[in-house]
């Protein structure tokens, strides 16, 4: 388990990690407020 | 005699300060006079967009049977346009004669949010990212097995890290007082001249 532990920690698998995490997030963001061109003021 | 760029720094800041507050004290937000754009609501051509947009959209959608997920997507994506037509309509966009939005980069309020916010929110989420970076980068130079630190990474330190670096700016300008956030010129190394 804690092999398993250092390989998720090592750079490379921790930046493809963080980046699907990071454009998911991105992704959902335009699902829900889509063809954002300017700062929306609610 | 060695340059000192953060002396330099604060001099030419304080001058421009000083000369600003003392001689320019009428500074005005250029307002440009933007008589060849119009709101996107008036522009005609705006209009015309927004109808052949649909008009095309409809026409794709009697290739396909009603029941169809083509004709579904199509019906949805007819919706979308009409929805972001409208949102750029009702917004303080400013249209061009070809009737598309434009983005006003003069800086002035009434249009910041075309593009001053999200200039500024750009710069401080880059800036983040980059000050957690050299934060870890150089947590990792105490360690004992700095090499190693930085190709597997610490993630609870890291996260503590990225958690912590909202407030950037003011760490930022801390460390530029107090001289720890540039280098001193003893420790940059420069090609034999």
């Amino acid at each position: 388990m804690n092999d398993f532990l250092k390989y998720l920690s090592t750079a490379p698998v921790l930046m493809t990690i963080w980046l699907s995490i990071t454009s998911g997030f991105i992704l959902f963001i335009n699902f829900v407020y889509p063809d954002p061109l300017i700062f929306p003021t609610f | 005699m060695k340059f000192n760029f953060q002396s330099f720094f604060l001099k030419m800041f304080s001058l421009l300060f000083i000369s600003v507050s003392l001689f320019q004290t009428d500074i005005q937000v250029a307002h440009a006079d933007f008589s060849v754009l119009k709101p996107c609501k008036e522009s005609p051509a705006f209009k015309k967009r927004l109808a052949t947009s649909v008009k095309k959209l409809e026409n794709r959608v009697k290739l396909y049977t009603p029941e169809s997920n083509e004709a579904k997507f199509l019906l949805k994506e007819i919706d979308s346009t009409k929805v972001r037509f409208e949102r750029y309509g009702n917004s303080n966009l400013l249209c061009g004669k070809e009737g598309l939005p434009r983005i006003i980069a003069t800086g002035q309020w009434d249009h910041a949010n075309e593009f001053v916010i999200p200039g500024i929110l750009f710069l401080y989420i880059t800036g983040w990212i980059g000050w957690v970076g050299r934060k870890y980068v150089r947590y990792a130079s105490t360690t004992e097995n700095a090499f190693e630190n930085e190709i597997i990474i610490n993630v609870p330190v890291a996260f503590a890290i990225i958690n912590s670096g909202f407030l950037w700016p003011i760490e930022a300008w801390k460390e530029f007082t107090t001289g720890d956030l540039l280098a001193s010129d003893d420790d940059i190394t420069v090609s034999p001249r």
